[in-house]
């Protein structure tokens, strides 16, 4: 999984901005979509899994829980794409 | 869609001094020869290539950038234009293309149209080609403008024209507003001229009139667009800084695109971020930006209220900190329209 080449982002004190340039709109992250968000295409969605879990004091489970969900949001808006 | 952080979010990127905003000038060439130029030369002696752009644009990623700007002198006579815009897309930021449109062909348009830039910004300098071309001093400037313009569409680029409001062109206000608007162009317009780079003032002896400037700032007030300041003890006046900064085409980087009175450095002989985040020329223009912010509220008057560029006042009176004459002229000609509006 990687973010779409037609998006634009940055992280501002910790907070992601989405620029979605085919439609021109801006969408902003919050904390926990951020953190997951600087994370794709560096490291492996089970240590992206298990840095939620630590950063957010969460259990494994529902830190995967968590991180797939806002996986198949970001498909749906095409903003994540197969690597 | 202008691609603007939330005010917000400005103001965190404001606290942590991260430089959302760059521009990049990659040349100083110009195929054009503009009488009001801010350029010092029309050549390069010293020009970074592409490569070397290309890790300046790598740590501007680092520095949490979002938004560049390519400009020049006229970019596209960049030979590795493409590899630096491309780079920037690559880095995930996004960019915006300040061209005289000349060199726009229907390729350059198409390969433009693939980086999904968030505006072409071009300039009209009249809505006759005598008066653009006087402006340009380029014979077939206008054409040629217009030339590029319809390349851009033809491909479906946002395009914005915009006008810098000289005495030259200001007898010509109403018509360009209606040229573009029979276009279908966003259009801007701005009256502030600035010396050249190198401190020449010539510019400046194409500043618009003061009638042309109360013509301008009433048209402004009717589509209630005067520009505002909304300042309290202890702000900031602008990024300056803090939130931009500026690379020219030899390497040296400044704390915003207008202030030339000191450099940061260069990135040929200090990579950017360690100048960003080491230099005390950068601390000294943020604070003025504060002390700006909080000497114009002091001062009281239309100043109070009104957008201030302490580089551009810099260069005209050597003090950054208060308003010079044409800022004031500027201040008391959108007081005067704001008011005439409102009655």
């Amino acid at each position: 999984m990687r973010i779409a080449p037609e998006l634009a982002w940055q992280t501002i004190d910790g907070e992601g901005i989405v620029v979605d340039l085919p439609r021109r709109r801006l969408l902003g992250l919050n904390p926990v979509g951020s953190f997951i968000w600087a994370r794709i295409g560096r490291v492996s969605e089970d240590e992206i899994c298990a840095e939620v879990a630590t950063a957010f004091e969460v259990e494994e489970a529902q830190a995967r829980r968590d991180v797939r969900a806002f996986f198949a949001r970001m498909q749906d808006r095409g903003f994540l794409v197969a690597s | 869609m202008a691609v603007r952080a939330s005010h917000a979010l400005q103001e965190r990127a404001l606290r942590h001094a991260q430089p959302l905003s760059a521009l990049l000038e990659l040349t100083y060439a110009c195929n054009w020869r503009c009488v009001f130029c801010y350029n010092p030369r029309h050549h390069d002696q010293r020009r970074m290539s592409g490569a070397e752009w290309t890790k300046v644009v790598a740590d501007l990623r680092q520095l949490g950038t979002l938004n560049v700007t390519v400009t020049g002198g006229e970019p596209l006579t960049h030979p590795e234009a493409f590899e630096v815009m491309e780079a920037v897309r690559s880095q995930a930021m996004t960019f915006r293309l300040y061209t005289n449109g000349s060199l726009v062909t229907d390729e350059v348009a198409q390969r433009l149209a693939a980086l999904r830039p968030i505006t072409v910004e071009l300039s009209l300098h009249g809505a006759s080609s005598g008066t653009h071309d006087r402006s340009t001093a380029t014979p077939g400037s206008f054409d040629a403008l217009w030339r590029g313009v319809a390349a851009l569409k033809a491909h479906g680029l946002p395009i914005v024209l915009k006008t810098p409001l000289t005495r030259i062109n200001e007898n010509e206000l109403e018509e360009m507003i209606a040229l573009t608007e029979r276009e279908g162009v966003p259009y801007n317009l701005d009256a502030t001229l600035t010396h050249r780079d190198d401190g020449d003032s010539a510019p400046l002896q194409y500043s618009v009139t003061p009638e042309g400037l109360d013509r301008y700032y009433a048209l402004l007030a009717r589509h209630n667009r005067v520009p505002a300041s909304h300042r309290t003890f202890g702000g900031v006046n602008c990024g300056l800084g803090r939130t931009t900064l500026a690379v020219d085409p030899e390497g040296n980087v400044y704390p915003c695109p207008q202030w030339r009175k000191s450099s940061l450095g260069n990135v040929r002989d200090t990579p950017l971020l360690e100048l960003w985040h080491g230099s005390s020329v950068r601390a000294e223009a943020a604070a003025v930006a504060q002390q700006a912010n909080d000497a114009l509220l002091a001062a009281g008057g239309p100043m109070a209220r009104f957008p201030f560029c302490p580089a551009v006042a810099q260069e005209r009176t050597g003090d950054p900190l208060h308003a010079d004459p044409l800022h004031l002229l500027e201040a008391q000609a959108a007081e005067k329209a704001r008011l005439a509006a409102s009655r």
